[in-house]
């Protein structure tokens, strides 16, 4: 496809073109060549800078993992229902980075792509794909190293469902980017809040269940915990991962799945209602 | 053809009311002109030169158009600084769908352009803005559209990169046409072919180049033969600022700013 065709179709309202004279290209070739082009901008920008910035990607999950398989090592009887430490540790923290990092990058990815929107093909929706994608990626060829290397130094790495978890992963992925969204809308209006977000992450790495099986959990507390989309999505991805690991029958796929559906309805739609003050200065 | 109908512009400020750019505002350009924005500072013509080239979106109405047009000619904000100045070749090259030979094709032209040897392939937060000003000129030029939007585009970099520069944009006008904001009017009287004046929410068309300017003088208060003759002796404002014999001195900067505050107070 050569340059001539360099016009945005009619997808964007106020920009009809109807050029006859050269060959157009539909609106899913520029979005497609668009977010392809910022998805590699992406990763060389995230790693590029760094020498070893491919390592640091394996190593933030690693560490959490060692610290808390230390810290833990020496408190409680270190196998759960005959699981080891830290493959139990990693099926709940790398989900939960992801989700993290998928929200948080799609959160500043208006105000950090800002200049690229004179490229009139490029849309705020493209950066979300583009961010999204990429830490989806990345997660995926993480979690496999990981994964390889634990079993590799003799962790039993059972893996039992690999459908469910991959479904539960991509459920993660949407919710990370439905709640992205509507931060990001939010923190337009209220750039002060994205602080106080970053922060909000904390409690809910604690609330989450990646460090206890929710079963081990004080019962009086559950209806409360329950309430946390995140701590279903890991319990259920534990029960696909281990052949015995007991999840509670109060445990829901229907809850995820709805709470992604509903946050990535909100996301949509108020990204759509909004997306012209956006992208105003 | 590139038609404006029924354009509302506004932005909110921060103390929660809105101010209108545009309000209805109604044209259409004729066929293959070089338009010309003029208006004073804060007017509006920067706002819609962004809405004719699409990058930003009206209040209400809608600009139609089968014209491919440019993003701002030397935009400065689309380079990332840990990328090489290569990598932001081939990232504009895939927005806009060039692949393979139609991208090395870009490369090339935009290594020769920018005449920046081996930091071409270095990181661009190393380089100095007039590198950067060289390699967004070159990126600019590289691809082929129907209107290049120009926004107070002075000359930048040395005198031989300036003279590169300007003899391939009145090149690129020969094929191609332009949308011009400037404040030098000589430069607007030579490349355009009809000219909008922006003011207090209105823009009016002239289809012809000098009354446009005279207008526009009229309400800058400036008088017209000084003008002119500073345009004689090199007519570009970064020259203005150089100091240049002919250009506007500091103190005659400082009357006309005066004059303008004073035009304005009388206005409230």
């Amino acid at each position: 496809m050569d340059e001539r065709s360099a016009l945005r179709t009619p997808l964007n309202r106020s920009c009809i073109s109807t050029d006859t004279n050269v060959s157009m290209r539909t609106s899913w070739q520029i979005q497609k060549s668009v977010v392809f082009a910022l998805f590699l901008r992406e990763l060389k920008t995230r790693f590029g800078a760094y020498k070893f910035g491919y390592v640091w990607l394996l190593l933030e999950p690693m560490a959490h993992v060692i610290v808390l398989s230390l810290i833990f090592a020496s408190v409680r009887d270190s196998v759960l229902f005959g699981i080891d430490f830290p493959v139990f540790i990693v099926t709940g923290i790398v989900p939960f980075l992801m989700f993290k990092n998928i929200a948080l990058r799609v959160m500043d990815g208006v105000d950090a792509n800002r200049a690229l929107f004179s490229y009139r093909q490029i849309r705020p929706m493209d950066t979300f794909t583009a961010r999204t994608l990429l830490d989806a990626f990345l997660t995926v060829a993480v979690y496999g190293l990981i994964l390889i290397g634990m079993a590799w130094v003799g962790l039993d790495v059972p893996f039992r469902d690999p459908f469910t978890l991959v479904f539960l992963m991509a459920t993660l992925v949407l919710m990370g980017l439905g709640l992205g969204m509507i931060l990001c809308v939010f923190t337009h209006y209220l750039p002060e809040a994205k602080t106080l977000v970053r922060i909000a992450f904390l409690p809910l790495y604690l609330l989450s269940g990646i460090m206890f099986p929710v079963a081990r959990l004080p019962q009086e507390y559950l209806p409360i915990l329950l309430w946390n989309p995140l701590l279903h999505a890991i319990e259920l991805m534990r029960g696909a991962f281990f052949d015995q690991y007991h999840v509670l029958k109060e445990i829901s796929p229907l809850f995820v799945v709805m709470t992604t559906l509903v946050l990535l309805f909100f996301g949509l739609a108020w990204y759509r209602n909004k997306r012209q003050e956006l992208l105003a200065r | 053809m590139i038609e404006l109908q029924n354009i509302t512009k506004s932005y909110r400020l921060t103390s929660g009311e809105r101010r209108y750019v545009f309000r209805d505002l109604n044209f259409s350009f004729p066929e293959g002109a070089n338009i010309g924005l003029i208006g004073r500072n804060g007017a509006g013509k920067s706002t819609l030169l962004r809405l004719i080239g699409g990058i930003d979106t009206p209040d209400h109405g809608r600009v139609v158009t089968d014209q491919r047009i440019s993003w701002p000619v030397g935009l400065s904000g689309g380079l990332q600084g840990s990328l090489t100045g290569r990598d932001s070749v081939k990232f504009v090259c895939r927005i806009y769908g060039a692949q393979g030979d139609a991208m090395r094709e870009k490369i090339r032209f935009v290594e020769d352009f920018a005449e920046i040897g081996t930091y071409f392939d270095q990181p661009v937060k190393t380089y100095s803005s007039g590198m950067r000003a060289r390699l967004n000129f070159g990126l600019s030029w590289a691809f082929d559209f129907d209107y290049y939007l120009l926004d107070e585009v002075g000359a930048v970099g040395d005198a031989r990169f300036k003279q590169k520069s300007r003899q391939l944009m009145e090149q690129r006008i020969g094929t191609s046409n332009v949308i011009l904001v400037s404040h030098a009017m000589p430069e607007i009287a030579r490349l355009c072919n009809v000219v909008v004046l922006v003011n207090d929410g209105q823009a009016v068309f002239f289809q012809d180049v000098d009354e446009g300017i005279r207008a526009y003088q009229e309400l800058a208060n400036i008088a017209p033969p000084k003008r002119m003759q500073a345009g004689v002796n090199g007519g570009q404002r970064r020259q203005e600022q150089s100091g240049k014999p002919g250009g506007a001195g500091p103190a005659e900067r400082k009357a006309r700013a005066l004059a303008e505050q004073l035009k304005q107070d009388a206005e409230n």
